[in-house]
């Protein structure tokens, strides 16, 4: 089994349910996130090489693109988090003959945390 | 080891290749599509009791003993719920004491309830019934059971080739000395050489054999099966009557099918299920269960038997019973066609199929398939 | 009508889209119509089919996409601008054109044989479960995690379960119920309704309070 094959099965959309499809989200939500930890090690640690540099990499963030990017990563915190919650519910064999209705409060969360964030973003930070 | 070539691998090729690996043959079954494609996975899966056949008391009598056979040698495979024979007119009443003593007469055990005991056991019944009679049916998922008996070969070294069709014979001095089949797995075609050949292709048989220069008389019987979206019973409702149309409705997993019309076909690869046929089911359905008029038709399906071919004119007269034909007089020796039957009468089939060809083999060897435990369908994988 | 069909044989080096022009009725059954070009048009494609009325699970296919039992999808149901693209199920071994090798889930069936579940003190029926592998192939995890028991195996060890108090080592396992996350897509293609993924967690829930025993 390939890593190519792997993420084909894991995120395919074709003809699934929204179960499905809010899995592929949460897992590509997931892998992102976990290349973004990676990133921010990179970014943290040029503090290292003094104080200056890491300012100058915090103003590329400040940038329009930049902005761009943090709303991308919320969209993908948020929803992580979101059905990930309903993931952890249900896995654990809870509430199971309402995962249909929680799926959707899950959704629904993730949506409004994630207006909330762009707001802040764009009006209290930009 | 004499080696012998089964064609077909519906109920009956399954159970004649268990049957001669069994007895210690090297046995090779070919089947054109996958296990159970063509007639036997197409029944609508009554394990018989014996009581439809009341008529010809023989008949009976064999499907009964096959009945407690196969409930015995794989009981996970059969829902062992008994069946109901229902009185719904005056005319399903006059035949009451005829079928009971026919029933006496066959050895099978029935017992005449109640119309309270009747609709207590199953509440969908006509509550207009006039009498009902409770005899030793059951129902069976058709592909399981085909699967258990390829397992059990396969158990006992047969070699199953499924997707594998026959495309001719090579014939000579009197015999037939091998088979061209095509591979339809790897689009290759090969020769197989063998001792024996048994054409258990059914209502296929004269189709199969004719490509050996050899006739079967052997005519396919299609019959319509109306499959409903819901279980209405568990119980198999007879109707209390001469074996006709849409007089049985079989339960097994969430469905129930409603069986079955009869007429008579040359080719079985050309037959499609007339509409007036559903419309015949679906109304006489509802006379013994008036559920089935509110219910959605989940699926229509047409399976064609093998029957035997005599003068008769249409399907339903022709006896039920199985023939096997040895083709010696058309100058083949080793060459056996088996047609008729029913598929709960496979192991019985195969036994004398396996009696017939172990005369020629000039093997003793008993049969076993009655006694031996058949092995479950899960095994055929992996 | 227009039915695609992907072909695939032993040696092949990549699988190849075969277009067949039928005529059909939109009641008819999908594999009513991959049948008749079977026996009109292509003798050589294979399918695996045998009861044609949805209980014996032989003919589950991914068509345009979704999995299906196809002797109980209807063509009019199923067809987009006249065109039924069919495909084997993922999650298996391609044997040939449309038929798997489903040896992955039968493998690992207990071996025993309590196929019947009672209804009733006096009734007993076969279990829903249709053995079809549509759940296999529907699922992430088994698509992509070859050992992994699977949701209709992992199913019928929730109802041994439930009956008998105790399961097998492998089944409270990570190629058990641990790997199971809630994609759900198995129980939303069931033909049966047999739910697959909700006892899948009804285990895990049965696992976490102590209830079953692992053996």
């Amino acid at each position: 089994m390939g890593l190519g094959e792997a993420l084909r099965s894991w995120l395919r959309v074709r003809g699934r349910s929204a179960e499905h499809v809010s899995f592929a989200v949460r897992r590509l939500a997931g892998m992102v996130l976990a290349l973004y930890l990676v990133v921010h090690m990179v970014d943290i640690s040029t503090l290292l090489m003094g104080e200056h540099v890491y300012s100058a990499f915090l103003q590329v963030f400040a940038s329009p693109i930049g902005l761009v990017f943090d709303v991308v990563l919320w969209a993908f915190l948020v929803l992580h988090g979101a059905l990930g919650l309903y993931s952890a519910l249900v896995e654990a064999g809870l509430l199971l003959e309402r995962r249909k209705v929680l799926l959707a409060a899950a959704w629904a969360a993730a949506l409004l945390l994630l207006v909330v964030g762009i707001v802040v973003i764009l009006y209290v930070m930009g | 080891m004499r080696r012998v070539v089964v064609i077909g691998g519906g109920v009956t090729g399954a159970a004649i290749a268990y049957d001669l690996s069994l007895r210690g043959f090297r046995v090779t079954l070919l089947e054109r599509g996958s296990a159970g494609s063509g007639t036997s996975g197409r029944t609508h899966g009554l394990l018989h009791s014996g009581c439809r056949y009341v008529a010809d008391v023989e008949v009976a009598r064999e499907c009964y003993s096959e009945n407690q056979i196969l409930r015995r040698i794989a009981p996970y495979l059969f829902e062992k719920n008994g069946g109901l024979f229902v009185a719904i007119t005056e005319d399903d009443l006059r035949y009451k004491e005829f079928f009971l003593e026919k029933c006496e007469e066959a050895g099978i055990p029935v017992r005449e309830v109640s119309r309270e005991e009747a609709l207590r056991l199953e509440p969908n019944l006509n509550p207009q019934l006039k009498a009902a009679v409770v005899v030793p049916d059951g129902t069976f998922d058709p592909l399981k059971v085909i699967l258990s008996f390829l397992a059990s070969a396969k158990k006992y070294g047969a070699d199953i080739r499924l997707y594998n069709e026959v495309r001719g014979f090579r014939v000579g001095g009197g015999e037939v000395k091998a088979v061209k089949v095509l591979d339809k797995v790897s689009l290759r075609e090969y020769e197989l050489e063998a001792d024996f050949f048994v054409n258990a292709t059914g209502a296929w048989a004269n189709k199969v054999a004719s490509l050996a220069g050899l006739h079967v008389p052997v005519k396919p019987s299609p019959g319509v099966m109306v499959a409903l979206d819901g279980r209405i019973g568990n119980m198999v409702f007879n109707r209390l009557n001469k074996p006709g149309d849409g007089d049985i409705i079989v339960h097994h997993r969430g469905t129930s099918v409603i069986g079955t019309t009869s007429w008579v076909v040359s080719d079985p690869d050309e037959v499609t299920a007339p509409k007036e046929h559903v419309e015949l089911l679906l109304r006489r359905g509802a006379e013994m269960a008036p559920i089935v008029s509110r219910m959605r038709v989940k699926a229509v399906y047409v399976s064609s038997r093998p029957l035997i071919g005599q003068a008769a004119q249409t399907g339903r007269e022709i006896s039920r019973s199985f023939a096997i034909i040895d083709h010696s007089s058309e100058g083949v020796s080793n060459f056996f066609s088996i047609i008729g039957g029913k598929f709960i009468t496979a192991r019985l089939m195969a036994e004398k199929m396996g009696d017939v060809v172990c005369e020629h083999a000039g093997v003793t060897a008993p049969s076993r398939t009655a006694e031996l435990p058949l092995v479950p369908y899960w095994h055929f994988y992996g | 009508m227009r039915l695609v069909v992907r072909r695939w044989k032993e040696g092949w080096r990549a699988p190849r889209y075969d277009v067949f022009e039928v005529e059909a009725d939109p009641s008819e059954s999908v594999l009513d119509l991959v049948e008749r070009v079977s026996l009109k048009l292509d003798p050589t494609l294979t399918f695996e089919h045998a009861c044609h009325h949805g209980v014996c699970g032989a003919c589950g296919m991914v068509v345009n996409g979704v999995e299906r039992l196809t002797c109980v999808t209807r063509v009019g149901d199923v067809a987009r601008n006249g065109v039924i693209l069919v495909e084997p199920l993922h999650g298996f071994k391609v044997v040939s054109d449309l038929v798997v090798d489903k040896s992955r889930m039968f493998s690992r069936y207990p071996d025993d044989t309590r196929t019947l579940e009672r209804v009733a003190a006096q009734v007993e029926k076969l279990w829903d479960c249709v053995e079809c592998g549509i759940c296999y192939s529907a699922c992430p995890v088994a698509c992509s995690y070859p050992s992994y028991l699977g949701p209709s195996v992992l199913a019928w060890a929730f109802h041994r379960a439930v009956e008998e108090g105790r399961v097998p080592a492998p089944v409270a396992s990570r190629s058990g119920v641990w790997s199971c996350h809630a994609a759900f897509d198995c129980s939303e293609k069931c033909p049966v309704n047999f739910q697959p993924g909700e006892k899948i967690m009804r285990l895990r829930r049965l696992l976490l309070r102590g209830a079953v025993e692992v053996v």
